[in-house]
């Protein structure tokens, strides 16, 4: 029954490899499938059907790449008995295309970029760049400097993570272009702890005085002064401590009483725009690392704590009686939520707001029950519980998103391990071809001859997977390098969520992202399948190619068999 | 004259015909003389049949049996191999060990 069967599939498999055939190569093709009836055993039949069958795949392959192969005349002596020349032809042929379809994706801007991106949690992994290093902003900074350009100095020293050198950037900006002064708050705010920023606060206070901002930077740098007076002090010693300063209280309490929030990302995207084009800067990391930088967390905590001691003083003041009072300590609390929340820029401003919001409604909605309003309370409770939800869950920013989180993070695994692959293609490539260039050579040694078919091969699946991994790079980077272009060039932001966590993602390796353990699993039980089935094909195709020519050389010395 | 460059398979396969010269000789049985898999006896005989060192023809069989395809070598195809295995053999020879059995 099942010899039945073999012998049938065998029968399937060459008389389909037939029809695909050139037409010179069909009457091989019958001969093959005669012989088939005759050959003892049914694996053996199988065998005998799948040799002959790559014959004939390999003669299609052939003659779609070269054409009108047949009515050659007598080749020279020495092309008599080449080994499949013509095969080999097409496949170097074939190669040659692919490598340069490969080649071609480096016109288009999207693959550049994409590439760079694919390779960046390699280069951290191997440590191929120094950690820290910001060779794009350095090069950039040290152009502005020669050029005297405070438009490039102060972009430079919004991204550099070195505080020292950003605030000296940030300083040399303002003082040839006083109107750059918006830029000390942008360094501030990414480095609290830097000595600069004592000195800047009374300037952006002249110069800004209703930004609630330049306060909580003040605040900020008083704590930080505490803190550094008073370290081997326990931490809940040194709160109180600056709590019962009045500088400190003086600050929050302007903080809380401004009108006005301005967090100057609007200037750093338009100041992006100018500098991105003049310098033809592209680093995404940077450009996206420096325009939304948070609120620090000092400022934060600060609000928080600010916050609560209105709200603890609001009720003292109810449980006194006086409720007018007190409700003006909670609409302080909810006026600044507010105004936080509404022209702020970043995730966490707006988490800041909204939670300050949310505290103050519900003070406000138990006041409004205590007075007997209950429409009041209602509006209150309603408020609050609308903000809620978004403190712990985001709820309101998920209407941002395009393509969410979960595809940024597959996209991300998809292009690292294309970049990857990428470089390994490249390099088999590169080996094998140099293989089957030093075995075409006239007086090759027999060594390099014997290889230059397993070289062709080789070569032949590099140059595929070249082919591949570049078109998977340029295709799935595609999207966010349009998202980029939108918001440096147009000031779009709409899709900028989507692509700032798909390069966060791009910096964690492939495996150990949070939160998607399928997916990346998904992704390395794809990849680890194409690259084993590859390496075992390899091995395939090398151990057939020495145990047969062992084979053939044991038979020509073996005694005849009569 | 130059030395071609010939595979040792095809070497294999032309001391079979020039065995027995004048018979006609199926794929089937040339691959069990030789140790040759389908895959690489037929890319042979195709080459030697393109340049007219081979010639084939069909044998028709019982009913219902495809045709069997069979194969000797031409006078050219002949001269050829007398000539490359006259050329390979000394060389195979070397590998002989100096007092073997001979």
């Amino acid at each position: 029954m099942l010899e039945t069967h073999l012998r049938q599939v065998a029968t399937v498999l060459l008389e389909s490899a037939i029809r695909i055939a050139p037409p010179d190569t069909r009457n091989w093709g019958q001969a093959m499938r005669g012989e088939l009836t005759y050959v003892e055993g049914p694996w053996a039949a199988v065998m005998w059907a799948l040799g002959g069958a790559s014959v004939l795949a390999k003669r299609a392959l052939a003659s779609l790449f070269i054409p009108g192969r047949r009515g050659q005349g007598i080749p020279s002596d020495a092309g008599l008995f080449a080994k499949d020349v013509s095969v080999r032809k097409a496949a170097l042929v074939a190669g040659g295309a692919c490598i340069l379809a490969a080649l071609l994706f480096f016109a288009a801007p999207p693959f550049r970029q994409g590439i760079r991106v694919s390779l960046t949690v390699w280069h951290e992994l191997f440590r191929v760049t120094a950690s820290g290093g910001q060779p794009g902003v350095t090069a950039l900074s040290k152009q502005a400097e020669k050029r005297h350009d405070p438009e490039g100095l102060a972009f430079a020293a919004a991204r550099f993570a070195d505080g020292r050198e950003s605030a000296r950037l940030a300083e040399e900006a303002v003082r040839l272009d006083p109107t750059l002064i918006w830029i000390y708050p942008v360094v501030a705010v990414r480095h609290p702890d830097l000595p600069e920023v004592s000195q800047w606060v009374p300037k952006l206070e002249r110069w800004d005085p209703q930004n609630a901002l330049i306060q909580l930077i003040a605040a900020q740098s008083i704590e930080i002064d505490h803190m550094g007076e008073a370290s081997k002090l326990p931490p809940k010693e040194v709160r109180n401590r600056m709590e019962e300063d009045p500088a400190w209280q003086s600050a929050m309490a302007a903080a809380f009483a401004s009108p006005k929030f301005d967090d100057y990302l609007n200037r750093l995207k338009e100041l992006d725009q100018g500098v991105v084009s003049r310098y033809r800067f592209n680093d995404p990391y940077e450009l996206l690392s420096g325009e939304e930088a948070d609120l620090p967390t000092y400022a934060f905590f600060d609000s928080q704590r600010f916050a609560e001691s209105l709200l603890q003083s609001g009720q003292k003041v109810e449980a006194r009686g006086d409720r007018r009072g007190a409700a003006e300590e909670y609409w302080a609390v909810a006026r600044f939520g507010l105004v936080i929340d509404s022209q702020g820029h970043t995730d966490f401003e707006h988490h800041m707001g909204s939670s300050l919001q949310a505290g103050a409604y519900k003070q406000l909605q138990a006041l409004s029950q205590k007075e007997g309003s209950p429409d009041e309370a209602a509006l209150f409770g309603y408020l609050a519980g609308r903000l809620t939800p978004a403190v712990g869950e985001d709820s309101r920013l998920e209407g941002q998103w395009v393509f969410g989180r979960y595809v940024a993070r597959r996209n991300a695994a998809v292009l690292q391990i294309s970049g990857l692959m990428m470089l390994i293609f490249s390099g088999l490539v590169v080996v094998a071809g140099s293989v089957v260039i030093v075995g075409s050579r006239r007086g090759a040694r027999p060594a390099a001859q014997r290889a230059k078919p397993v070289a062709t091969i080789v070569a032949l699946t590099g140059a595929v997977g070249l082919l591949l991994s570049s078109a998977t790079i340029y295709l799935t980077y595609r999207p966010y390098w349009y998202i980029f272009q939108h918001a440096i060039l147009n000031g779009d932001r709409s899709q900028t969520r989507d692509f700032r966590d798909f390069l966060m993602a791009t910096h964690m390796l492939p495996g150990i992202a949070p939160n998607s353990f399928l997916v990346v699993n998904f992704q390395f039980y794809f990849w680890a399948g194409v690259i084993l089935l590859g390496v075992a094909g390899l091995v395939f195709i090398l151990l057939r190619h020495f145990l047969g020519r062992a084979r053939a050389l044991a038979l020509r010395h073996s005694p005849r068999v009569p | 004259m130059k030395i071609p460059r010939i595979s040792s398979e095809t070497l294999l396969l032309l001391e079979r015909f020039i065995e027995r010269p004048t018979d006609w000789r199926y794929g089937y049985e040339l691959s069990r003389q030789t140790g040759l898999k389908s895959g690489t006896l037929y890319p042979i005989l195709m080459r030697l049949e393109k340049h007219r060192l081979l010639e084939a023809r069909w044998v028709t069989t019982e009913d219902g049996v495809p045709p069997r395809h069979t194969y000797r070598l031409t006078p050219n195809g002949l001269e050829l191999a007398r000539a490359k295995l006259a050329e390979a053999r000394p060389r195979s020879m070397v590998r002989q060990p100096a007092f073997g059995s001979g």
